[in-house]
């Protein structure tokens, strides 16, 4: 489903140049759930953004689906991305003036979806995600754990191909952490492509495979048998 | 989608209610401010526009020139009008007016008298050319003969008290008039105004010769008749000038005159010699209309670009999920839409408002409702505008946020946004800080002008017109000098607050021959040459004796312009009278302080119409109610009317305090429009900077010092606009007052002051935040971050 080829990314500043990634070859196939750990620094959340089509990379190939994307613009990206990518964030983001339902809702607008479909699967998805009731409200009103399950919400609305979590569980406690993993692999299990960047080692056998990262580069890939306690 | 927009939009704007108030409520008055001056100017502009052939339409006006001097009169002589007709291509109606200069004093229907109509004699014309449609009546012949009558349909309503008029009879003067015609009120923006019109064969038949002339439509001496022209489309205004250069009696030289030819719709703009006349008051406020407006806009965009770091994730999260930066873009400006609307809203309410107390300021009778097509038209305008300039450029912005920068919430607005908002808040200020230059010098010039010593003494004196007193002047004058109150009483022929009687019927001794003296004169007697204390400079007043019906009195510049050394004793003509001059006063003012003061000849009458009466100290209403009892013996049924000097002077500059005070308001509303922008501006700005306040304050930073480091950055603005500001009022100021030929010279102090008082309200709109973040306990502002 997607390759990189030998992927560089490299941060350049006023005075100073950084290498985030260093040559990344890695291939995640349809249906797979896959971990990237690694600690602080070490360009996970770079290479998610890069896999989410959110950044370029500086150097190297990234064939999404059929597509050479390294150098694609950020409106071919756009295009690209929407439908086809979820993302789950750590911090929920979700929009603080906008409820539930709409916060959901939010992919299927700009898919241009028509109101009565939106309105259905909306619906649907805040059901399987045992939200409903709290349809109305707005992201204040509620808890982590709820405000995570409608971030899940929105990103699957949409019925995309591959969800992104960048530490879907960061912000969570033990119990809440626990669902939000759970609702992940349920999804996986109906088919989506999971990629999640991960601190937790726990949260991290959850995936069938585990990426981890040192400097930017790929040191160890696992797969479950290897490393599940 | 639109929905959403708006529903985001919607709850924004009720989240942040200091934001929203700020904008929205600068936004409002911007535009009901903008609006009104906008509508204002519109009413001006539309001035003779509804006459359907007024784009063919002229009025005459005659220039003479004598040295320097250049004179305008609006009157033309009557033949002027029939010869252009016959003579001058493309000339194809023409028609004389004229007011009525007490020709008929009172008309009295059903046992009422009327005294104060405003009667014009025209010719049938009139109802043909101009497009005052005859409601009743035949506008080809309007008038059966010099007994009849057109009126207007208030008139009609207010003086017979129905518009079924045809055939009523009115009486004036003890003369019967019949009326043959109704006609539609004039519009408000038509700058021809009549009641009553009489017919101009009323005039012609009454003419009693001037000289050789045997009629009015002889006579090439008086100036007395407006005249308007129709010519055929598209001829050549140069060439109707010329042609009525050539117009003058047989025999007569080519004078030094020329005719003016001015379209209709430029009458009321413009000064009779074409000249700019009212249309700078009007450039003037369109331009101010402008600036309220774009300070208005500019406080928009200020706010918003300053709003839109706390926009950022949200901006972040709908890129993310699929929006398009066009889509975005839609978004807010749809955004804009909705603030700008419940702006036009509150603008629309602060309008109905106002509208009484505006039209109490500007003299007018504008009214609100969606029947005033202008007035829609103004709001539609000015609302597209603004919003096309304030709302894009936010739009921009928030659209083109990086979506991972956004949601690391790494994102700040790059220096070129920051400059730009700060470039933003030095004009506004530049424009504040002139505004309020504007405002000190218009306010020094006008009490210039009421402090300026005219030249003669104003105080406690009256006058009016005699009336049927006339053929007894001079003993009812003798009786008023000796009533209760009055210290002195006079007679003159002239109004002191506009001598407009003016001649180049002059000779004198030594004059060259191709030298010629176009003068003001008028007649007096030399008890009002005391009243009025006049300075002389050489020679000596009238003595009121016999031989004073050969004597003249100049004024200094008649005698520079004469060349004159020693003018005393020398021969001087006026019009068919020779005599001689034996005084010179010093200059005065007999006009507005905007003109200068022109050669001035006073020659002696020991009796002339309009009767000046100086009060005791104190007794004024005593020295009035004699001046009335006199006046009634001769006058008896008509009103004594009476006019204090003070008034007088008070009424000729009107428009100069109307526009005068319109500043003060423009200039204090700019002014707090920008106010409320710095305000937002420094809300946001320390609220950006609550970190860092609360690292300087654990290092040791006192309030005193973190109110200084908030402040100085918006102070350092200011200062900017303030420097900038100088050379353009300057300028524009220097430019206002060479309307005035006395006028105050501009000074250093009014910059000074205008500058301190800039500082002042940008550090009072400033200190409170700062203040405020100050005082925070810094560790609660730390933990937060």
């Amino acid at each position: 489903m997607i390759r990189t080829v030998n992927l560089q990314k490299i941060f350049t500043t006023e005075e100073i140049e950084t290498s985030a990634l260093n040559g990344i070859n890695m291939e995640i196939k349809e249906g797979e759930f896959v971990a990237i750990m690694g600690p602080s620094g070490c360009g996970k959340s770079t290479l998610l953004n890069i896999l989410g089509l959110l950044d370029n990379p500086s150097g190297g190939e990234y064939h999404f689906w059929d597509h050479e994307v390294a150098k694609m613009s950020e409106r071919q990206r756009a295009q690209l991305r929407k439908g086809s990518i979820g993302f789950v964030f750590q911090s929920f983001n979700l929009i603080d003036e906008l409820t539930v339902f709409e916060n959901v809702e939010l992919p299927l607008l700009y898919l241009k979806v028509p109101a009565s479909e939106r309105k259905d699967k909306v619906e649907k998805v805040l059901e399987r995600m045992n939200i409903m009731h709290r349809r109305n409200h707005f992201p204040q009103q509620l808890s982590g754990g709820q405000q995570q399950r409608v971030a899940i919400a929105r990103a699957v609305v949409a019925n995309p191909k591959m969800i992104l979590a960048d530490e879907p569980t960061g912000n969570l406690d033990s119990t809440n952490g626990e669902e939000v993993m759970k609702l992940l692999q349920e999804l996986n299990e109906a088919g989506t492509t999971m990629v999640m960047v991960t601190h937790s080692p726990y949260d991290a056998g959850f995936a069938h495979r585990v990426i981890n990262l040192f400097d930017g580069r790929v040191v160890t890939e696992n797969i479950k048998e290897q490393f599940h306690v | 989608m639109l929905n959403n927009y708006l529903r985001i939009g919607w709850r924004n704007l009720r989240r942040y209610k200091m934001y929203s108030s700020i904008n929205i409520g600068g936004l409002a008055i911007g535009l009901a401010v903008g609006i009104l001056i906008l509508v204002w100017v519109q009413d001006e502009l539309s001035f003779d526009r509804f006459h359907e052939k007024g784009d063919n339409l002229y009025k005459l006006s005659v220039s003479f020139t004598s040295g320097t001097d250049v004179q305008t009169w609006e009157g033309m002589p009557g033949p002027v009008a029939v010869h252009a007709v016959k003579e001058i291509p493309g000339v194809q109606k023409a028609v004389r007016t004229r007011d009525n200069w007490g020709d008929v004093s009172k008309f009295s229907y059903n046992n009422n008298d009327f005294f104060d109509i405003k009667i014009g004699f025209v010719e049938p014309s009139f109802f043909t050319m101009f497009t005052f449609p005859l409601l009743k009546g035949d506008a080809q012949h309007p008038f059966l003969d010099n007994t009849s009558l057109v009126v207007t349909r208030s008139a009609a309503l207010k003086y017979f008290g129905t518009t079924d008029v045809m055939g009523k009879v009115i009486a004036g003067d003890g003369k019967n008039y019949v009326v043959t015609g109704l006609v539609e009120d004039f519009p408000e923006q038509s700058s021809i105004r009549y009641e009553f019109m009489l017919p101009f064969s009323i005039l012609q038949a009454k003419f009693g010769g001037n000289g050789s002339w045997t009629t009015l439509d002889d006579d090439w001496g008086d100036f007395f008749f407006t005249t308007y022209l129709q010519l055929a489309p598209h001829t050549s205004i140069e060439k109707v000038s010329a042609g009525l250069a050539k117009l003058r009696p047989d025999g007569q030289q080519e004078a030094a005159i020329k005719y003016n030819v001015q379209p209709l719709f430029d009458v009321h703009l413009y000064n009779p010699d074409l000249s700019e006349g009212s249309i700078k008051i009007v450039r003037i406020f369109l331009i101010i209309a402008i600036v309220i407006l774009l300070i208005a806009c500019v406080n928009y965009v200020n706010l918003s670009t300053a709003r839109a770091m706390q926009r950022a994730a949200e901006v972040g999260v709908r890129k993310i999920v699929g929006a398009s930066r066009r889509q975005l873009f839609i978004q807010f400006i749809w955004e804009s839409v909705l603030v700008f609307a419940l702006a036009l809203v509150l603008a629309v309410i602060m309008i109905l408002l106002l509208i009484p107390f505006y039209n109490n300021l500007t003299d007018k009778h504008l009214s609100f409702g969606l029947k005033n097509l202008q007035m829609i038209f103004a709001i539609g305008l000015s609302m597209l505008v603004t919003l096309i300039v304030a709302g894009i450029y936010p739009a921009v912005i928030l659209s083109s946020f990086n979506p991972l920068k956004t949601l690391k919430g790494g994102l700040t607005l790059s220096g070129s946004n920051v400059s730009f908002r700060r470039a933003l808040v030095v004009v506004q200020f530049l424009i504040a800080t002139v505004l309020i230059v504007s405002t000190l010098v218009v306010g020094q010039q006008l009490r210039y002008i009421k402090s300026k010593a005219l030249g003669y003494d104003k105080e406690n004196i009256f006058s009016f017109y005699s009336g049927q007193m006339y053929d007894h002047l001079e003993a009812a004058v003798q009786e008023l000098s000796s009533s209760p109150g009055i210290a002195a009483a006079a007679t003159a022929n002239q109004s002191m607050t506009g001598i407009d009687n003016s001649t180049g019927d002059t000779y004198w001794d030594g004059k060259e021959k191709n030298e010629s003296l176009i003068t003001h004169a008028f007649s007096a007697d030399k008890n009002f040459m005391e009243m009025m204390k006049f300075r002389f400079t050489a020679g000596q007043n009238f003595t009121n004796s016999k031989a004073d019906s050969a004597h003249f009195i100049i004024n200094e510049t008649a005698a520079k312009m004469m060349r004159m050394k020693d003018p005393v004793g020398k021969k001087f003509r006026l019009w068919n009278k020779d005599g001689i001059i034996i005084g010179v006063i010093k200059d005065f003012h007999y006009a507005s302080l905007h003109e200068k003061i022109g050669p001035l000849v006073i020659h002696y009458s020991p009796v002339s119409f309009m009767v000046y009466v100086k009060t005791k100290p104190g007794e004024m209403d005593k020295a009035v109610a004699s001046a009335e009892r006199l006046y009634k013996r001769y006058n008896a049924g008509f009103p004594f009317r009476y006019n204090f000097l003070d008034d007088n002077l008070d009424k000729i500059y009107k428009l100069d305090r109307r526009t005068g005070k319109l500043f003060n308001y423009f200039a204090g509303i700019a002014i707090f429009i920008s106010c409320l922008g710095l305000f937002g501006l420094a809300t946001f700005a320390t609220g950006q900077r609550v970190k860092e306040i609360g690292v300087r304050k654990v290092l040791g930073a006192s309030v005193t010092n973190i109110v200084t480091l908030l402040t100085s950055d918006f102070l350092k603005i200011v200062m900017i606009s303030i420097a900038l500001s100088v050379p353009l009022a300057w300028y524009i100021m220097n430019r206002w007052l060479e309307d005035y030929a006395y006028r105050i010279t501009l000074n250093w102090g009014v910059f000074i002051m205008a500058g301190g008082l800039a500082i002042m309200v940008a550090l009072l709109t400033v200190i409170f935040q700062a203040v405020k973040a100050a005082l925070a306990n810094p560790v609660r502002s730390l933990r937060t971050e």
